[in-house]
This record gives structure tokens, C-alpha cells and sequence, in this order.
């Protein structure tokens, strides 16, 4: 694997490019880093859908459609993440590499080109973003919003955060409010669309067989004419809040199972020295089928299938999910509280600790072999300014201590309970 | 062992079968550092005969995956994760699959994974206690409205078919599975010539078969035949509607195809299958595009077509606030389609598949269960490269006049009774 080469194109315009030959794809992405807030959150998520809709040379989904077919079934779709507060807004495109096309016409040239069009000369009428695709997108936008509730476990999620993080810029969510969003009109997209383009850093990357030069080149050329003011700074991320008190939440819905979601303050975000020891903390407290959450909630107590911990490594988050029967919901938040004390009295193995480093360095070691993987590693590097490769990241938290993941699991606060119960309850 | 090269999908693939009839497959990947195997069962949620002659309750093969991992020297999903792989399992209708992927040590993880699966030990009490577990499971599954829809469209569709039955059963037949059904069934199911052993990654392909030598039993067993009642051609009900709590109604349409055969025609039917639910209503089709600006469908909307021994459907699935126009509109759609589909359009899809599908050769899970599944049903997996430029406008023609009948087709929506509201974030 090669490792990546990073050049600034223009000023706040930054190309991560990888060159190997091991893939059957190739993949792309295209981000515009822009401050999470409450007021514009549906705005930016709104702005890569209605992009999608088509280009001035494909005006509709079915011309862009054909002319990605004849790229041999290559996608394109749009995307809204978080890292932290910062909200990545942008496009994503898998193709297949140009070694196996079997007439062997490229795909690369074509494939940036249409994501530079998609970004920069997307379907218009009379200068302004077309309004049936604003109207059509955003009303899809509203559905998906509603549709959250129909998996009980990212609803649970959603709804954990909204409550945790409700003073801060992070709860506005990812999609932001349907209140902010029913209320967009083209004038405002169009008016937003201008201004992420020219005040947001753009993160460019690209993996596949095309050498880095050939990537810039071509990069270069698809974004002629984006306007630039000034070099972009990086959003901030507020990471050292600490709870004062418990907030308990419970709802109820038509549900047969709770689903118990319970944030923790961590005060460690991904640029901290402490942070390869929150990855080891973690992945002992509830990653994978070794760790505490699972052997003593699942296989010793039979509470539950499904009970796991996960971080927003940007926000310095953590989440522990968990589907528990109504009457034994009490009884698995308390064992959940005591797994993560004996964490921070020391009270684990040496083997469970290695069992965690080994699990931990199994996922790390192995993100350069998934295009997707590779790409979400990237963008996360790019983001926190930190410089490490996966298997830099792996050998730090193979030299994680008991005493590092004791003094990491001593910062850890519980700050929120959220339960989504049954109606009979 | 056997080399077969697909230079067209830039792949190669190892074979042997062993003495005891297991088949290896080994696809090497130089350059990788993960190494993904995984042994997958002729044996699912369909299955339910076992040699003493008493049937399984349903879920047995579901509940047999989750304690398969017990080992008289603990439980084997820990150990191996505890010695840093990352290990699963599923239960389909028709198939039970162990499988892990690991950045080091891979084989002492294959050693391990070979002698779980060739080593069964149950006890009354962890049986018992998995019951637990299991039903939160089914708890779990039941919460999601995506499930229950999908289950009322095979309930739709089939008459006697046993894929009308859930692979985790329901809540009285997860209680009756004791440790002896886990052992009949185990003895009528699990032996290596009833198995296939799939691995990718960058490893010794004889390795990997000298390891499952060494370790699985060498008698040599025939597969067990499946026996299924006659399944008529028309589907059990045309139209389910249920109510949940849901943002929006939700749909299912099955069109009811004949099951496709044993051999290479059963890889054929499948692209065949897909290529024509593309054309039908897929990404670029101009029906698509029309429901999506008419605000009857949106992005999470998604075909296919799926097969098991005894049955095969095309599957169309997605969001709609009227799913009857949608289906009407797929099944006209299609009738025009058979009587006229032109060729740019035909080689157009024909390329997009094409490159999907090698695209989908990145992912090692889905190449592992796709040659074993292949192997079950008599094909190999990566002859999909030259099986691509075989198919022509007619047989898509053929196709789309046959499966896309009223009489054969089932509507399975959930609608929202809208009651569960989302509270305000501010």
C-alpha cells in the first residue's frame, strides 16, 4: 500500500490521493467542511441532494444515470456526516478501476469530471438552482428525517444525542430540524450553495490505480472556476464538557423491546495524546464479542442479543445501545454503570486488556483494505490534523497500559439515559 | 490443487475437494492484510428434517449457529476475538455460515473456526440459557417494520414453501429446542460434504487445504437431498397491508419466479433476474425517474432477485405514500417492456452489471458466500464474467413476459398509524 500523498490544490482546497492496484474499484469523495449549527445543519444536508440531481450537461436523473452506466454501473451519492461539529457535505463516488474495464476505455477522466460538474455546474434555470429539484429533494429530506423512528436503534441514538448535546452545536443533528428544513426555499439553497462553496476547505481524495499527478491534474482541471475567498479555516469542536448531573429521558412507542442508549462525556477527542487509549478503553468496555458489555450482559446474565459501545471520536462521545425485556432495564443499566467502575478501579485482566489491543488492532490493521474505510480514515485524519497512518494508529494502541485505560476510563461521565419502552410500561 | 483464472475480473481461484467431499476455495490476494474464510452449511431456516425422523422446531438452525461456538475449553466467538479476529455467523433460509476476518495469525483462527464446526457440545444449561438471548433477538428483528414486511411478502408468495417460516422461528418453537434436537440436527446437517470452505486474502492456498484435512473428519457422506412439496405457480395472497408504527408507508413487491435450476442456468437466471428488475425500474430507467419526480418513490429504494432451492422471486422495495400505483406501474412498465426494449438501452444496463458486479469482488464476505452458495447450487461464482456477455435482449424480453404477471406478483405494505412523534431537538 502507498502511502497517501496530500497537496494543496488551490488555497483551502486539499487532495488526498492514494495509488494502488489492489482494488476493483476505485473511489472518490469530495467534502466541503463547514460549522455544524442549528440554523443551517438542513441546509447543508439538503445541498448534496439536490446536487445529485443533475449536472448542465445530464439535467436529470436519467441522463446522469445513463451517462454513469456507460461507466460501467459507476455511482455517485451524496453525503452529510459529522465529525464533531464540523459537517461534511458532499459527494461520493465508487467506479470500477480502469485496469479491469473489458474494452478497456477509461473511466477515471470521465468519473472526476463528473464529480466537478455535480459540485460546480449543477442543473440550473435562470442562474439559481432549479426549484423543483430544491422542492422534491427537501420533501425527501423531511421523510427521511420522519423515517429515523422506524429503526428503533438509531432512533434511540438520535434521540440520546439530541438530549445530551442539546446546548450545543453537535444536537442539532446531522440532518438538522424538520422545522429548519420544511421552511428552506430555493433563494436560501441557492444563497447557501454559494457560500460553502467559496468559504468552506474542501477535502478531495481519491484511491485507485491513476498516479497521484494524474489525480491533481485531473482534479485540478474538473474544478476550474471554483470561486475562493481567503483560505478556509477548520471548524472547532467543543470536546471538554463536563455533565453536572444525570439527565434521565424515557419515552414510549409501540415497541416490544427497550432500547436503552446511555452517552458518557469522554474529554478525550481524536487529536488527544489520551486517545489511543480511549480506543483500547472502549473496545474493552464493549466492542466485540471478548469485551465486558458483551460476556457479562449477554453471556453470563442472558439480559439481552445485542449490547455494545461505541465513540464520536471527534466529540469525544461515548454510547452504550443495549435492547433489553422492560423488567430487566433497571437491572442492565446498573450492570452496564458497574462494568465501566471496574474499568476505572483497574478491576480487568491482562487478558482481557490484550484481548481488546488485539481486537482494536485487527480493525485498524484492517481499514487499508476497504475503499470505504480508507476514505472515512482520511477525512478523519485530514479533519483532527492528525498525521498517522492505520498502522501507526495500530502499533500506539498495542503499547496501551492498564494504567493508560484506567486513567482514560477515570475521565469517562455518564451524562444521559435514554429509555424507549413499550407503551404498556 | 486446481488453478482456474477469470482474466477478465483480474482473479484467480483455488480449488480442491477433499477426500471427505468438502470443497476448498481459496481466491489469493496478494497485497492484503486482512484475510477473511469463512465454512458455510447446506442447511437453513428452510431445513427442518432430521435422521431420527422427527422434524426440528422451527429456528433450529438459527439456534444451533449460536451455540455452535461452545468448546469444551470455552466459547469459541470470545476466544478468537480475544486472539484478534473478528468473527460472525448467519442463518439464511438455506445456508448457516461461520466466518472471520483477521489481520494476523490466520492459521491458528482457521485451525479453530474448522474444529468449531466439526465439534459439537451442547448442555442442557447453555442451551437453556441461549433461549434468553434468542428471543430478544426475535424481540429485536420484530421491532423493525422492514422485517415484518419482508416476511409477509414470502408468506404472500409461497404456499408450502418452508421460507413462509421465519430462520428464527417463532416464540413457542425457540422453546422447545433442547441440546438433543441441537445434536440430531447437528448429525443430519453437519458433515464436510454437506460444507464449502471459502477463503480470501493473502495466504498458502495449500495451506488451507492440508489445515482442513488435518482437522475435519475423513469419512465421506453425499449431501442430503432436500425434499419439498410442489409449489404451484400462482402466490398464496396478492395484497398484505399491516399497520405499524411507521413514518410512512413502506412496501415489498415479490413477483413469484419458477425456481431456477441446479448447474451454470442457475448463475444465468440470476443476472438474467437483475438485469430485468434494472430495466424495469433501476437507477436510470425512465420509470424510476418518473415515480421519483412524481414523489412515489425516493432514494431508499432498492431490487433484486433472490433465490434458494425450491423457490427464486424478484424483490422491489422502497418508501411510498401510494405503493398499489407503484405496483401497477412496475408491472405495465415491464409489459412494455417485453414487447419492446431497445438495444442501446439493453447493452447500456448489460455494462452497468457488468461493473457492479466486479466492484462487489472488493468485498471478501460477499465473494466467500457467493462461491459457496454457487458451489451449493452447482456453479462456479466468478463465471459470472463470461456469462455476462452471454445474456441478449431477447432472453430479457422472455424473461420480463413471464415474470411480471399480476397473478404472480405480492404487495406486502406496512402503513403508519403515525403515532409515535419525534420530540423537538430545540
Amino acid at each position: 500500500m502507498n502511502t497517501p500523498v496530500r497537496t494543496e490544490l488551490m488555497p483551502g482546497v486539499w487532495l488526498t490521493a492514494v495509488q494502488t492496484r489492489k482494488f476493483k474499484s476505485s473511489c472518490w469523495s469530495l467534502q466541503l467542511l463547514t460549522p455544524l449549527r442549528r440554523e443551517t445543519a438542513a441546509l447543508d444536508a439538503l445541498l448534496p441532494r439536490v446536487l445529485c440531481q443533475g449536472t448542465a450537461h445530464c439535467p436529470d436523473q436519467e441522463l446522469l444515470g445513463a451517462a454513469l452506466d456507460r461507466l460501467y454501473g459507476g455511482v455517485i451519492g451524496p453525503t452529510v456526516t459529522r465529525r464533531g461539529e464540523t459537517h461534511c457535505v458532499g459527494l461520493q463516488g465508487a467506479f470500477l478501476d480502469d485496469a479491469l474495464t473489458p474494452d478497456g476505455a477509461p473511466v477515471f477522466p470521465r468519473a472526476t469530471e463528473l464529480m466537478g460538474d455535480l459540485l460546480l455546474r449543477p442543473a440550473t434555470r435562470n442562474g439559481r438552482l432549479r426549484v423543483e429539484y430544491v422542492d422534491g429533494e427537501r420533501n425527501n429530506l423531511l421523510g427521511e428525517m420522519r423515517s429515523v423512528q422506524n429503526d428503533r436503534r438509531r432512533y434511540a441514538a438520535l434521540r440520546l444525542e439530541q438530549e445530551m448535546c442539546r446546548e450545543e452545536p453537535f444536537g442539532a443533528g446531522c440532518l438538522g430540524s424538520p422545522e429548519t428544513a420544511a421552511k428552506i426555499k430555493v433563494k436560501h439553497l441557492d444563497r447557501h450553495y454559494r457560500s460553502l462553496l467559496a468559504e468552506s476547505r474542501l477535502e478531495l481524495y481519491y484511491c485507485g490505480s491513476a498516479s497521484p499527478e494524474e489525480v491533481r491534474q485531473a482534479w485540478t482541471e474538473a474544478l476550474m472556476g471554483l470561486p475562493r475567498r481567503g483560505r478556509p479555516a477548520l471548524p472547532e469542536t467543543l470536546v471538554n464538557v463536563v455533565p453536572e448531573t444525570v439527565r434521565e429521558v424515557t419515552e414510549t412507542a409501540a415497541v416490544r423491546q427497550t432500547r436503552l442508549a446511555l452517552g458518557f462525556r469522554t474529554g478525550c477527542g481524536i487529536d488527544s495524546l489520551r486517545y489511543p487509549a480511549l480506543l483500547v478503553t472502549n473496545g474493552l468496555l464493549g466492542v466485540g464479542p471478548a469485551s465486558r458489555l458483551f460476556t457479562r450482559l449477554r453471556e453470563r446474565q442472558s439480559l439481552c442479543y445485542s449490547v455494545s459501545s461505541a465513540l464520536e471520536t471527534h466529540k469525544g462521545l461515548m454510547m452504550v445501545q443495549c435492547g433489553v425485556s422492560a423488567k430487566q432495564a433497571d437491572a442492565a443499566v446498573e450492570e452496564i454503570l458497574r462494568q465501566l467502575d471496574d474499568l476505572k478501579a483497574g478491576q480487568f485482566t491482562a487478558a482481557e486488556l490484550e484481548a481488546a489491543r488485539r481486537g482494536l488492532g485487527h480493525r485498524l490493521r484492517a481499514i487499508s483494505d476497504s475503499q470505504p474505510a480508507m476514505a472515512r480514515f482520511w477525512l478523519d485524519q485530514a479533519i483532527s490534523e492528525t498525521p498517522y497512518t492505520p498502522e501507526e494508529l495500530a502499533r500506539l494502541t498495542d503499547g496501551v497500559t492498564a494504567e493508560q485505560v484506567v486513567e482514560c476510563a477515570g475521565h469517562i461521565a455518564l451524562d444521559t439515559i435514554y429509555r424507549l419502552t413499550g407503551e404498556a410500561v | 490443487m486446481e488453478l482456474k483464472n477469470f482474466p477478465r475480473l483480474g482473479e484467480s481461484c483455488y480449488f480442491e475437494q477433499l477426500e471427505n467431499g468438502m470443497p476448498v476455495f481459496v481466491v489469493p490476494r496478494p497485497g492484503y492484510g486482512k484475510t477473511f474464510a469463512c465454512v458455510a452449511v447446506r442447511c437453513g431456516g428452510m431445513d427442518c428434517h432430521m435422521d431420527g425422523g422427527q422434524n426440528a422446531p422451527a429456528g433450529t438452525a438459527h439456534y444451533l449457529e449460536h451455540k455452535l461456538f461452545d468448546m469444551k475449553d470455552g466459547n469459541i466467538h470470545q476466544t478468537m476475538t480475544a486472539a484478534g479476529a473478528s468473527v460472525n455467523a448467519f442463518t439464511s433460509t438455506d445456508i448457516t455460515a461461520y466466518y472471520f476476518s483477521c489481520t494476523d495469525r490466520f492459521p491458528e483462527h482457521l485451525r479453530t473456526l474448522l474444529r468449531c464446526v466439526s465439534t459439537p457440545v451442547f448442555t442442557p444449561e447453555s442451551v437453556k440459557k441461549e433461549t434468553g438471548i434468542i428471543l430478544q433477538e426475535l424481540a429485536m428483528v420484530s421491532d423493525r417494520p422492514g422485517w415484518q414486511r419482508h416476511q409477509n411478502m414470502l408468506q404472500g408468495l409461497y404456499i408450502h414453501h418452508p421460507i413462509r417460516t421465519p430462520a428464527i422461528g417463532d416464540r413457542s418453537s425457540i422453546q422447545k429446542i433442547t441440546a438433543e434436537v441441537l445434536y440430531d440436527f447437528y448429525s443430519t446437517y453437519y458433515y464436510p460434504g454437506n460444507m464449502a470452505l471459502c477463503v480470501a486474502g493473502d495466504v498458502d492456498p495449500h495451506q488451507v487445504v492440508s489445515t482442513a484435512r488435518m482437522i475435519l473428519p475423513r469419512e465421506r457422506r453425499e449431501p442430503i437431498t432436500r425434499t419439498l412439496e410442489d409449489e404451484q405457480r400462482s402466490v398464496a395472497r396478492q395484497e398484505t397491508v399491516t399497520e405499524l408504527e411507521v413514518s410512512a408507508p413502506e412496501f415489498s413487491l415479490g413477483l413469484k419466479l419458477e425456481p431456477f435450476p441446479q448447474g451454470k442456468a442457475n448463475l444465468r437466471c440470476s443476472l438474467l433476474g437483475e438485469l430485468a428488475a434494472e430495466l424495469v425500474c433501476g437507477r436510470s430507467s425512465p420509470l424510476y425517474n418518473r415515480l421519483y419526480r412524481e414523489g412515489l418513490l425516493n432514494r431508499r429504494f432498492s431490487l433484486g432477485c433472490r433465490s434458494v432451492p425450491g423457490a427464486a422471486w424478484l424483490v422491489f422495495g422502497g418508501e411510498s405514500p401510494d405503493p398499489f400505483r407503484v405496483r401497477d406501474a412496475i408491472l405495465e412498465e415491464a409489459g412494455q417492456l417485453s414487447l419492446g426494449l431497445g438495444h442501446e438501452r439493453f447493452q447500456q444496463a448489460l455494462r452497468a452489471e457488468y461493473g457492479a458486479s466486479v466492484q462487489g469482488l472488493d468485498r471478501f464476505d460477499d465473494l466467500c458466500f457467493n462461491l459457496a452458495q454457487g458451489w451449493f447450487s452447482g456453479y462456479h461464482y466468478l463465471d459470472f464474467g463470461d456469462q455476462y456477455p452471454s445474456l441478449t435482449g431477447g432472453d430479457v424480453r422472455d424473461f420480463l413476459g413471464r415474470a411480471f404477471r399480476p397473478e404472480r406478483s405480492t404487495l406486502s405494505v406496512t402503513t403508519g398509524k403515525g403515532k409515535m412523534k419525534m420530540a423537538d431537538a430545540n
